[in-house]
This record gives C-alpha cells, sequence and structure tokens, in this order.
C-alpha cells in the first residue's frame, strides 16, 4: 500500500525528463544487457501492498500463536534471561537521533552515540573488571568466538581448551567459527559442576592457545579459577572468562580471576527475551591487546579547538582498514543494543543492580529448595555453589513435565536431552530471576508436586 | 588526556554544548530505578563469601530524570535519518518506517524465550518461514537463512557454505577467493576469517572488473568469486553474464554481495543472474534501523545444490506445524538461537507493507533519485564511470587538492549545510572519494536544496578554500585529533575509577 516514495506524479515526470528519459523503465538500461524489460520477474508470491492496520493485525496474529511461552511465567534460563525493565529504557533507545543513525563515522554529527558507545564501553569494562571492552558483537557465542580467536592469533597455537561449563550452543558456534582454521577445541570436563585444577594443569601445554571458563557455568554452577591465570600465563596460554553480567553484580569479575579476555552476552542487561535475538556480545580485554581485539573502538580526544570529544579510534585493526589482515570481519554490531544496556545500567546503578541480582539468587535458591524437596527430585551437584540456574534430576521425562507445565501457563526449566543427550532426558535446568514472586514460585512447585504424584 | 566536557554553551559560539559523562555527573547515593529484588543485605550468612566480588562496582549513580536528561541530550548531539538527509553511500539510509516499531513490540514476540519448546513459537516459526520464502523469491533462491546478525555475517556464512560443499565433493583444492578491488572490506576480511587466501581482481579503467585478469586468476584453487552487484562505484558490470561463464567454467561458485540490493529489488533476481550464494542487508534495502553501527541482519539465500549445508536451526515446515532441525550436513550454528527476530519481523512487515509492485517501485526510484541527483551535480566534480548510474554514484574531489583540500573537508561543510555527510575515502580504487546514495524515500525537493548546497559547497572550495578547512562550524565540535585518539588510546572514562 505505501511505498514511502514521496514524488508527486509531477515531480516523477520533471526528474525523468532532466535526464531525458520518458518513463521509469527507461531506467532499466542501467541493467542491460543482463536484463531486458520482458524479463522482469514475476512479484506476485510477495502478494499486494498492505495498510497499517492490516500488517499490525497480521502480527499480531502471529504473536498470538507464540502466547503459551510469551505469557508464561519463565523459569527458564539457558542463555537467555527474563529480567526487570525499566520503562525509560525503551523510550530513551527509541529516540529516532539514536535508532536511524548509521556507524558514526562522522564524529561531529556523532557525538551523541560516539559518548553512549564509550560509556557503553565504560561501564562493561568496570562490571567485568577488565581494562577495557569494545562497542559491541553480535551475541554472546560470537563475543566468546572472537575471544578465542585473539587467543589463537596472540599465541599462534592450535589447541583451544574449553570449559564442560560453556554453554554447549556456545561452543558448536566456535567450532563454525573454526571450521576454516587449523585448530581444535578440546572440552575440560566439569567435576562436581567445576573445574577441577589438576585437570586443567595436566593439559596445559606449549600448544595450548587459551583456556575458556564460564561463570556461571552453563548449569547455573559457579565455577572458581584459583590460580589459573597463574597456570596458563606460565606456559604462555591465555585466559578468557565468559560471563553473565548480571551474575557480576555479586560474583567475583573475570578480573578478579585474571582474565586476559572476557566475553559474555548482554541480553541480560535491559534487552526483552526477543524470540533470540538481536542480542549483545560482550568483548572485554587487558590493555595489552587494545590491538589485537575485533569490533568498533570509541575514543577519547580533542577537538581542533581543544574540545574534549569522541571518535571511532584504532581502526587500522578493521576490515574496511586491513580488508583480508583485519582482526575481524565485524562491520554492523549491536550498537543500539549496547545503548540500551547503558541505560538500564545507568538507571538501576550498583544498588540497582545488586538488589535484582540478589533477588535472582534469593529466587533461585528458594525455588532449588522447594522443589527438592519433593519426593524424587534431586539437585545435581549439590555440593557446588549455583547463582541463578540449577539441574534437577527428575523422576519423570523432562520434556513431558515441560509441556505440562506450559498448558499451566508456565515455561518451567529447560529440558536438557536434547542438548546433552539422552542420559540428560530427566533433567532440566531451573532459572528464577528477581522478576518471580513468592506466588509464581509456590504455584509452580505445587504443580510439579501434583503432576508427580499422578 | 582530561575529559571536561562542560554541557554549558559557550559564549558567543554557534555550536551546541557537549553532555558531561555518566561519571562526571554521578552522585554518591543518588537512585534511580529501583527494580524488584531484594537488598544484599539480606543474603548475608548465606551468600559464599568466597565467591563475593571484592572490586568495586563502579556504574554511575544517577536519578531517574538525570538519566533520561543525559540520553536525550546525547540524542540531541547525533544526526540520523529521522532528523536529517543521509546522502552515506552503500549505506542506504532510508526511511524506516513507523509501523515496524510497532510490530517489534508485540508482546508474541518481544517476550518469547528462545529455548521455548516448538510448540509454543508457531507463531514466531511462521513468520521466520513466511521471511525465507519471500527472499527466496526476491532472489530467485532455493532456500534461505536468516540466522546471519549482519552483512559481514552473510559473507562468512556462506564463505564456509562454498567450504563444506567443496569438502563434500572431496575436492580440497579450491583455497582461494576472487575479490575485486572496489568491494567492501567485509569480502575479504572474511574471507580469510573462512579459511581462505585472497586474490584481488583489479579493476579496469571503467570501475568494472577486468575480464583478462579474471581469466588469469581463475583456476582449479579458485572456491568463490565474489562481486558486489551493481558494483561500489554503482555501475552495473556491463559483462556480468560472460564473467558468470567464466566463473562457472572453472567450477568456482560465485557470490553475490547484495549491500546494493536496493538497486534492483524487484527487477533482477541474483539466482537468475546465475549466482550461488547471496547476503542482503534488511537494514539497507529492507529499511530496518541501523541504530547507530547494528542490529543489522544478513540473510543469505542459496542454490538449491548449497542447501544442505546453510547453519543451523532450519525450519522446517510439515502441514501446519513449523519445527527446528540441525540436519547433519549444516556448517552448524553461526551464533545463538535462530536469528535477529525482532529484525526480521521488521524486514517482513515491510515485504509486507509493500508487495511486490511497492518493492519493484523502491528500485525504480531508488535509481531515479540517484540519476536526478548525478545530473543536478553534473559539472560540480567528476564523476566516476558514465551514462546513467544505478542507486548511487562517486564523484572525485582529487582535483581540489591543489587548493589543499580532501573529500572529507567538502564532508565537513556538506554537515553544516544541514544534512549527514556522503560516504567518502570509499571505494578505495577512487581517489578523494565521495559516494552519493540518496534512497528512494527522499523528496525532489530534498534533492534539489542538497544539490544546490553541494554545488554552493564546490564553489567555495575552489574561490575560498580556508572556508571550507574552518568546517564544521554549527557542530558540537570540529575536527577530532584522531592520531592523538589512536596515539594513546583512552577507552573508558578517567572518572569511573574514583567510583566506589
Amino acid at each position: 500500500m505505501a511505498d514511502f516514495i514521496p514524488h508527486t506524479e509531477a515531480e516523477t515526470r520533471e526528474m525523468l525528463s532532466l535526464l531525458g528519459l520518458d518513463n521509469l523503465e527507461d531506467l532499466l538500461s542501467v541493467y542491460a544487457p543482463s536484463m531486458a524489460a520482458s524479463s522482469l520477474p514475476d512479484l506476485s508470491p510477495l502478494g499486494i501492498g498492505q495498510d497499517e492496520r492490516t500488517l499490525l493485525e497480521w502480527f499480531s496474529s502471529r504473536g498470538e500463536r507464540n502466547l503459551p511461552a510469551s505469557r508464561a511465567v519463565v523459569f527458564r534460563g539457558a542463555g537467555a534471561y527474563d529480567h526487570f525493565i525499566p520503562a525509560a529504557v525503551s523510550a530513551l533507545v527509541g529516540r529516532g537521533e539514536f535508532l536511524t543513525s548509521y556507524t558514526p563515522y562522522q564524529p561531529e554529527a556523532s557525538q551523541g552515540l560516539l559518548q553512549a558507545i564509550f560509556e557503553f564501553q565504560t561501564s562493561i569494562a568496570r562490571l567485568y573488571g577488565m581494562d577495557l571492552a569494545n562497542a559491541s558483537l553480535y551475541d554472546g557465542a560470537t563475543a566468546m568466538a572472537e575471544a578465542v580467536l585473539v587467543a589463537v592469533r596472540e599465541t599462534e597455537r592450535s589447541v583451544v581448551l574449553l570449559s564442560e561449563g560453556i554453554d554447549p550452543e556456545c561452543r558448536s558456534v566456535l567450532e563454525t567459527y573454526l571450521e576454516g582454521m587449523s585448530v581444535r577445541v578440546e572440552i575440560v570436563p566439569l567435576k562436581g559442576g567445576t573445574t577441577p585444577y589438576s585437570v586443567l594443569a595436566a593439559r596445559v601445554g606449549p600448544d595450548v592457545a587459551c583456556f575458556v571458563g564460564s561463570t556461571p557455568t552453563f548449569l547455573g554452577t559457579v565455577d572458581q579459577f584459583d590460580g589459573f591465570s597463574e597456570l596458563l600465563h606460565g606456559s604462555g596460554a591465555l585466559f578468557i572468562v565468559h560471563a553473565n553480567p548480571h551474575s557480576l553484580a555479586l560474583l567475583k569479575s573475570p578480573g578478579e580471576w585474571g582474565a586476559d579476555l572476557a566475553s559474555g552476552e548482554g541480553q541480560p542487561l535491559g534487552l526483552p527475551l526477543s524470540s533470540g535475538g538481536p542480542y549483545l556480545g560482550l568483548l572485554s580485554a587487558r590493555k595489552k591487546f587494545v590491538r589485537r581485539i575485533p569490533g568498533r573502538l570509541a575514543g577519547l580526544t580533542k577537538d581542533r579547538e581543544g574540545r574534549p570529544c569522541f571518535v571511532l579510534t584504532l581502526q587500522a585493526r578493521e576490515q574496511h582498514i586491513r580488508r583480508e589482515k583485519a582482526n575481524s570481519n565485524i562491520c554492523s554490531n549491536e550498537t543500539l543494543l549496547a545503548l540500551q544496556a547503558l541505560v538500564y545500567l545507568s538507571l538501576l546503578g550498583p544498588d540497582g543492580l545488586r538488589r535484582a541480582a540478589s533477588g535472582s539468587w534469593s529466587n533461585a535458591h528458594e525455588l532449588c529448595a522447594r522443589l527438592q524437596a519433593i519426593p524424587g527430585i534431586s539437585l545435581i551437584n549439590p555440593e557446588a555453589d549455583f547463582f541463578h540456574e540449577f539441574v534437577l534430576e527428575l523422576p519423570v521425562d523432562a520434556d513431558a513435565l515441560s509441556r505440562h507445565l506450559l498448558t499451566e501457563g508456565i515455561l518451567g526449566g529447560l529440558p536438557l536431552g536434547g542438548l546433552l543427550g539422552p542420559s540428560w532426558s530427566r533433567r532440566m535446568l531451573w532459572c528464577a530471576t528477581e522478576l518471580r514472586t513468592e506466588d509464581e514460585i509456590a504455584r509452580t512447585v505445587e504443580i510439579v508436586r501434583l503432576s508427580l504424584e499422578k | 588526556m582530561s575529559l571536561q566536557l562542560s554541557g554549558v554553551e559557550e559564549p558567543g559560539s554557534t555550536r551546541p554544548p557537549m553532555e558531561p559523562t555518566l561519571w562526571q555527573k554521578s552522585r554518591p547515593g543518588a537512585r534511580g530505578v529501583f527494580p524488584p529484588g531484594v537488598s544484599p543485605e539480606t543474603l548475608e550468612g548465606r551468600f559464599p563469601e568466597r565467591l563475593r566480588r571484592k572490586a568495586p562496582l563502579s556504574l554511575p549513580e544517577l536519578s531517574e530524570l538525570d538519566v533520561v536528561r543525559h540520553f536525550t541530550r546525547l540524542s540531541h548531539l547525533n544526526r540520523g535519518v529521522d532528523t536529517h538527509f543521509y546522502p552515506l553511500g552503500s549505506c542506504t539510509m532510508k526511511y524506516n518506517p513507523k509501523i515496524m516499531d510497532r510490530i517489534a513490540e508485540i508482546a508474541g514476540f518481544r517476550d518469547l524465550h528462545p529455548r521455548s519448546e516448538p510448540e509454543g513459537m508457531q507463531g514466531l516459526l511462521e513468520v521466520l518461514h513466511t521471511l525465507e520464502d519471500s527472499l527466496g523469491h526476491l532472489l530467485g533462491m532455493e532456500a534461505v537463512t536468516l540466522a546471519p546478525a549482519a552483512g559481514a555475517h552473510g559473507e562468512l556464512t556462506g564463505i564456509l557454505i562454498a567450504r563444506r560443499y567443496f569438502e563434500s565433493k572431496g575436492d580440497r583444492n579450491r583455497t582461494e577467493i576472487l575479490i575485486p578491488d572496489s568491494a567492501h572490506g567485509t569480502n575479504p576480511a572474511s574471507a580469510a576469517m573462512g579459511g581462505f587466501t585472497v586474490r584481488v581482481l583489479p579493476s579496469g579503467s571503467d570501475g568494472g572488473v577486468d575480464l583478462a585478469h579474471l581469466a588469469e586468476s581463475l583456476s582449479e584453487k579458485t572456491a568463490l568469486v565474489m562481486m558486489t552487484v551493481p558494483s561500489t562505484l554503482g555501475v552495473f558490470e556491463k559483462d556480468l553474464l560472460k564473467m558468470v561463464e567464466m566463473v562457472k567454467a572453472s567450477g568456482a561458485l560465485l557470490y553475490m554481495d547484495g549491500a546494493n540490493f536496493n538497486a534492483f529489488i524487484g527487477l533482477l533476481r541474483p539466482g537468475d543472474l546465475g549466482f550461488d550464494i547471496v547476503h542482503i542487508n534488511t537494514h539497507k534495502t529492507l529499511a530496518t534501523p541501523h541504530g547507530g553501527g547494528g542490529p543489522g541482519s544478513g540473510p543469505v539465500g542459496v542454490k538449491a545444490h548449497l542447501a544442505p549445508f546453510l547453519p543451523s536451526p532450519r525450519i522446517r515446515k510439515e502441514g501446519d506445524r513449523y519445527s527446528l532441525v540441525s540436519p547433519e550436513t549444516s556448517i552448524g550454528p553461526i551464533r545463538s538461537f535462530i536469528g535477529s527476530s525482532l529484525v526480521l519481523l521488521r524486514a517482513l512487515g515491510y515485504l509486507r507493507m509493500l508487495g511486490g509492485e511497492g518493492l519493484r517501485r523502491v528500485a525504480l526510484y531508488a535509481l531515479l533519485n540517484a540519476n536526478y541527483l548525478r545530473a543536478r551535480l553534473s559539472g560540480t566534480l567528476p564523476r566516476t564511470g558514465s551514462g546513467l548510474c544505478a542507486h548511487e554514484f562517486v564523484l572525485s574531489a582529487k582535483e581540489l587538492g591543489a587548493e589543499g583540500l580532501h573529500a572529507s573537508d567538502l564532508a565537513k561543510e556538506i554537515l553544516d549545510a544541514g544534512y549527514y555527510a556522503p560516504t567518502i575515502s570509499f571505494p578505495l580504487i577512487v581517489p578523494e572519494a565521495l559516494m552519493i546514495e540518496p534512497t528512494e524515500t527522499e523528496s525532489k525537493e530534498t534533492l534539489d536544496r542538497f544539490a544546490e548546497d553541494f554545488r554552493r559547497i564546490v564553489e567555495i572550495a575552489r574561490s575560498n578554500p580556508e572556508r571550507i578547512k574552518g568546517a564544521p562550524r554549527r557542530t558540537p565540535i570540529a575536527r577530532p585529533d584522531e592520531v592523538a585518539a589512536a596515539r594513546d588510546p583512552v577507552l573508558t572514562d578517567p572518572a569511573s575509577l574514583h567510583v566506589s
């Protein structure tokens, strides 16, 4: 219906006449000889244009078909978390000056976004306890893969040690990224939910580029890396920590563990679940890797008249300058989502973030205690600490329980059989964030109890 | 380097004031939004001390109004399509329809957990499957993946697909990718990430690929030839069909960088032209907002023989039911979850709102606007290429070198005239390039005004170059020292180190 083409017929004619053309189709001569005007493709499968109301109705009705899950009470995490998002976040991020701008190539016309990127880099570097952060990558999985690529380039070694605690999907994405390279991924198993120092110590060597640990792990446990940094650095390898930013309000940061690089998924910082995207890849690093890391960087400088201001900097690392020798091919990233995370962090402040994280910890531990009290249910890795996710062993098939919970309006823990194999088919990864209420927890526990009694 | 952003207007200045940083405005003890949760003290005795963060949590402390004013002021220091004509070549900065913002806000999508069971996400899978189909029709491709998060990510995906394809045929000798020197930098960077060696194809005098060089470069080692259509000079290769034939004969695959899809959406289909793989950028052609550097989305279409290698998960439709599958032959996942869904919803909204005929008008008017503006600018600066251009064109400011001016100097004066600037210094093969892409959503009136201003600016550049060197005068800052920024990079706010 609408095509957002503002020309009146008279204007179109006038413009064509300046070009010495009679009609729009005369412009198709640009494509000769690849196309004769008669060979225009059949566009009937695209349908006829719709007005706003019809369009919105079509999408709304499809949205309704997702309702069982999108309106459910969410006790599922596994890489995507249902957190509180203040109303001011979307009000600010939706401003057209930000939303409809391009990468800030002209600093004079882009100071707002450049400053926001600089502030985002600052907040992520401080949260992760690192010296610096970039302007964002696509998502947590690709951020981790890019961190690994930094280590591979830096060390020129060919083995990547990956904790079993890394989200298996992140591992698969890393393997896809490494497809064209002679780099091997080896898994360092968890024991009781944490990475044993002795296992890593037995494996490090001159072929190892890096070890990647996760905190919390995919299974929710809080891994601990005492001595890892010294061990890895002693053998010339790098230490990468993939961490959930929400948890870092309370948990030891990658910087405190001595990491060289840290990655993470920024979705918990004010981004809705969004059917899986767009999300926000976080990458932070020690200062010595500043010329190695991929992605945009906003830096402080002065303008010609001495005013402090911001620019995209160290572009010599990037594809538009270095081409095949660039640190990465990344160009468009997730800047608007970085702005969103920054607005979220500014609104909550340190106290608010600690309060939300404490709520998540507290709710998850309450939920775990109550579910564990149901006969037949047990916590795996009971000796390990967890943050806001934990795995329960059930006396029944986890998929069946999950489907039953959905009929009750609850998106329960994630059944793990599909991801981790048949031996996990009775295991569920539960999550509770600060948003879950006492009533929601009580009702869910009761429904689980009743379903197991049947 | 000190960071004293005053936030106060300079007396007598034509420049709007800058805004202090969040940390400069931070007031210890100030509270913003009070989120659900519990006070950390309530965890005392339960939360294990050895896990506790000891490092300060140096986030700013501000009231909600402080935060709202901060970001609103920052927005005033930023130009977008909503506020300014944005002729940034190769970026297709067209109007982003507001109705699509509404679609992305529908709770059934916005609040859907990506690890929901397929029965809870039938609406999402239907929408995405519909978009795959629609793009397949527009691209002339048998299969489409929506997974890539941006154009460059789509390139990497396509390149890994090509790698798998040749592996599946037991052909391990094809280690090279041929890329024209006029290509976007992402092309060679993606090829390198995919583990290939890049061979550069030099452009001929008309900016097109030199056929003799192509013939010389093609061999049994060539895996892929990456072409941008129309080229980054805004020129459609006159020998395209011949080139396609040569590449096919060599056994290599043909990749189209569809960044310039706006020039031919609904007019030509990459599949019909003989391409095996194509990526497009939804944030260019399909009007999804670029957000100052993303989110983008880079769907990739392939011919049937490459479909088995598309990234997982794939959406499968059986009857009226949709599910997600991960075929053995897939290159594997290229990112988390299914795709940048909220971006893809907007893209489908755009396709449905315009319909087939509307999309064809998009390309025709993109051609009209570019050619009209090109004609209005004739006689200002020399253009690379001749005759009709596609959706954009490239001027060279090289001759102003005699006045000591660069393309970047003109760009600053263009900012002062109330526009965003054209792309400068790209493509690399044109000295002092100014790449101009008006898009179809700009009115004749805007183009006329821009043409007049541009002509005036070039005249000033010739008569009074010093004036141009003094630009910009109306922007909050002028000519940041990029060398100093890179010499000793300050990438985080020093004030954040003093917060406890």
